[in-house]
């Protein structure tokens, strides 16, 4: 029995914590500092962090810059914040927070919009905020008439008329939906986090998906996606600065050609759920191997990918897995000067994939041939490569609905702002007395407004009426 | 054109200096005036308000003239400079400091006209003659863009939404200073009642907040299509992530835990710092954003 109490005690504990104002508000400065961490100091590149030994690496490149402090924060994981447990743990606090808040709130949200409270007393006409009184003549209906005219003119379309006795009570509303615009922008933050995660667990994203002009290579990840180069241009201003790289592309699907499009920057290409977008470019290396049978084993270009430590040579690397061997194809890089491998030569590096020690490694001239592990290689030209990031994010579909949902929800909370009037009218002497008043959380702001509907009303009821106003419209 | 651009930039310079002048002179022209009636009605210092109707009529249309020609001029060399270069004013740092001090000049006569308030033009024209000073420091040459800017629609919108949520977060800096000014030594300076520049700033915040959360949503769906991403964690981003939550910060606090005055006015000076932290943070920290380069 204790068991059960100090449960139910724990998740009251809980549930009062998670709707309370001051737990999200800490919520909210330990995001914002987290965040400023994540800005102020260095982050791991992605990746890294998956080999240890690039890591420890990585960490002694920027030790030098937190001495002693390096440690600590790694341990921290102030490196990876926006990986970090603590940040995740705050999301996701966060998170639960607001869902709470906005359960909670909800039905009171319902009530006030749709279920007002129509008969005030006589204190509250004398004692709101703001308040006005007209007398008019004519009987109670002509009033309410000119009431309710100058109420829709200032955006008060939603008049509830009550009697009490011979009295006609009145609540108006201007945007009455207004206020549900903060339960869109509090849940839409739920939806865009729920969006962030999808993106990080699902889908793929291939950020070195490298083509050379040409060739021809597969997407993989279960697409069925082929990519084909046909063409990549860059193309500069005078002052060096690039203006443009755009690749011609032919996207096939299981073997046939489905889309023609030219990929550039800030124009990519969606096809079926996936985006291909021109991201990188360099040179590469076209190679045609043939095996000890005659048979042509690999014919295309080789993208030199990647950089060698003296970031003097250019590499790239294909693999013949029938023949157990694996390709390395070294270039010096442009403006390089390497006295082995000359212009219009490359060198390969061949290794069996079990072994260190090449096979062997020679520098072919193009239009050249060499036979190396039973493999005759030709190298047979140099064509440029276009880089692409080619990405699948199940994710984004629920990020821009939740940023749809934040905008729309904003804009309807602090432009659409409802506001809400009572009033009575009564007979008076000589005609209808007519007394209109409200409360408002932000009086400055509202004082305008309530001056603009009174002269409505004053020009309503018509001239020579008698009018006070009081309250802060006054002061 | 970008001639003609400059000499706008140089003329609205002038007109902001003029207008902080028009300014602090209404200020001292008040405040002599309510000093003569006070010592000749003999009563202590009660209502503080300062109200445009009692500035000499020269003065106030001059400062009101002045600022409205500032911001005449600065709209003027945006356009000159859309039309020269063919794409939105927004694309470099000199561009980008001539409308931060144009946004900041629009929310301040929009809140002008609104509110009829004028005690905190004096801040906001300082702000907004900084940016131009600083403008004048930054190259001004007209670089074609590169390709990751080349989208005239996005560049404009998400920059122009931005300039808007600079400004009104200057103006709300500025009725915080005013309202911390005024809970210190210089109540004599006959400012608006301390409510109604807590207001004022609250009001700004309301306006600046939206305009935030439009241009980092607009920024995600540039970077969707640029970038290859919609978030990368870039220093921008991330800044503006920041000034983002502590403006949202400051409205739970004040409208669920009646965070007013003081506390609330200090909050909103975070705020103002996080948006010059993000406006500067692409020169010290570079990544995705680095397009503004200063050298």
């Amino acid at each position: 029995m204790s068991g059960g109490l100090t449960m139910s005690g724990s998740l009251n504990w809980a549930y009062r914590k998670l709707t309370s104002m001051r737990f999200a508000l800490v919520l909210l400065f330990v995001f914002a500092l987290l965040t400023l961490a994540g800005t102020l100091l260095v982050q791991v590149p992605p990746g890294v962090k998956d080999h240890p030994g690039a890591y420890a690496e990585w960490l002694d490149e920027i030790r030098p810059r937190y001495g002693g402090w390096t440690d600590v924060l790694d341990t921290l994981g102030l490196f990876s914040v926006f990986s970090s447990i603590w940040f995740k743990g705050t999301l996701l606090l966060l998170s639960a927070s607001l869902v709470t808040c906005s359960v909670r709130r909800t039905p009171g949200l319902w009530r006030t919009a749709t279920k007002p409270r129509v008969v005030m007393t006589e204190a509250f006409f004398e004692r709101a905020p703001h308040r006005a009184s007209f007398s008019t003549a004519g009987d109670l209906n002509a009033a309410l008439g000119r009431l309710r005219s100058a109420l829709r003119k200032n955006g008060f379309t939603r008049v509830v008329v009550e009697r009490d006795g011979d009295d006609v009570h009145v609540c108006a509303d201007r945007f009455r939906w207004g206020p549900f615009g903060r339960v869109a922008v509090h849940l839409s933050f739920v939806v865009i986090l729920a969006g962030a995660v999808l993106t990080a667990t699902g889908g793929f994203r291939d950020e070195a998906f490298a083509v050379p002009v040409g060739g021809k290579k597969e997407v993989g990840h279960g697409t069925g996606m082929a990519v084909e180069a046909k063409s990549f241009a860059d193309s500069y201003y005078t002052s060096g600065e690039p203006s443009d790289y755009a690749s011609q592309v032919v996207l096939y699907r299981n073997g046939a050609p489905v889309h023609k499009q030219e990929i550039r920057v800030n124009h990519p290409m969606r096809y079926g759920g996936v985006t291909f977008y021109q991201s990188f470019f360099g040179p590469s290396v076209v190679m045609k191997a043939k095996a000890p049978d005659g048979r042509v084993v690999f014919d295309q270009g080789v993208p030199l990918l990647y950089s060698s430590q003296d970031e003097k040579h250019s590499i790239g690397r294909f693999m013949l897995p029938k023949q157990d061997l694996t390709v390395y194809v070294v270039s010096p890089r442009s403006g390089e000067v390497d006295p082995r491998i000359g212009a219009g030569q490359t060198q390969l590096e061949i290794y069996r994939s079990s072994t260190d020690t090449p096979v062997g490694i020679k520098v072919l001239s193009q239009g050249r041939q060499a036979t190396i592990g039973g493999v005759a290689f030709t190298f047979l030209r140099e064509r440029e490569f276009t880089g692409l990031i080619v990405a699948r994010d199940p994710g984004s579909t629920l990020v821009w609905i939740g940023a749809t949902l934040l905008v729309l929800g904003l804009f309807a909370t602090f432009f659409f702002q409802h506001r809400r009037v009572r009033a009575v009218v009564r007979r008076g002497s000589g005609g209808s007395e007519i007394g209109v008043a409200a409360i408002e959380r932000h009086q400055e702001a509202f004082a305008g407004q309530f001056e603009r509907l009174v002269e409505e009303i004053r020009r309503a009821v018509g001239g020579g009426a008698q009018t006070e106003i009081g309250g802060r419209a006054n002061a | 054109m970008l001639r003609l651009s400059h000499y706008f930039v140089f003329t609205g310079i002038v007109a902001v200096v003029l207008a902080l002048f028009g300014y602090v002179l209404a200020f001292a022209s008040v405040r002599v005036a309510r000093a003569r009636v006070l010592a000749a009605e003999g009563v202590g210092e009660g209502g503080v308000e300062v109200d445009f109707a009692e500035v000499p009529r020269g003065v106030a249309g001059f400062a009101t003239l002045t600022t409205w020609l500032a911001l005449a001029f600065l709209t003027a060399a945006l356009v000159c400079r859309a039309i020269a270069t063919g794409h939105g004013p927004f694309a470099n740092m000199y561009e980008f400091s001539i409308a931060f001090a144009w946004g900041a000049l629009v929310v301040h006569v929009y809140f002008m006209r609104r509110f009829r308030q004028w005690a905190t033009a004096t801040i906001v024209l300082l702000v907004a003659l900084g940016m131009l000073l600083y403008a004048t420091t930054v190259p001004s040459g007209a670089e074609p863009l590169v390709p990751a800017l080349q989208n005239n629609l996005l560049l404009t919108v998400h920059v122009a939404v931005a300039v808007v949520a600079y400004g009104a977060f200057a103006v709300g800096f500025a009725a915080a200073v005013l309202y911390l000014v005024q809970s210190g030594s210089l109540k004599r300076w006959f400012l608006p009642r301390p409510q109604v520049l807590d207001e004022l700033s609250y009001k700004a915040t309301l306006v600046g907040f939206p305009f935030l959360t439009l241009t980092i949503v607009l920024g995600a769906v540039w970077a969707d299509i640029a970038w290859g991403r919609y978030w990368s964690w870039d220093p921008k981003e991330t800044a503006s992530l920041v000034t983002w939550i502590v403006c949202g910060a400051y409205l739970h606090a004040r409208s669920a835990r009646g965070w007013r005055g003081r506390r609330a006015a200090l909050l909103l000076m975070l705020v103002f710092a996080a948006t010059l932290f993000t406006y500067f943070g692409n020169l010290f920290f570079g990544g995705l954003h680095s397009y503004g380069k200063v050298s």
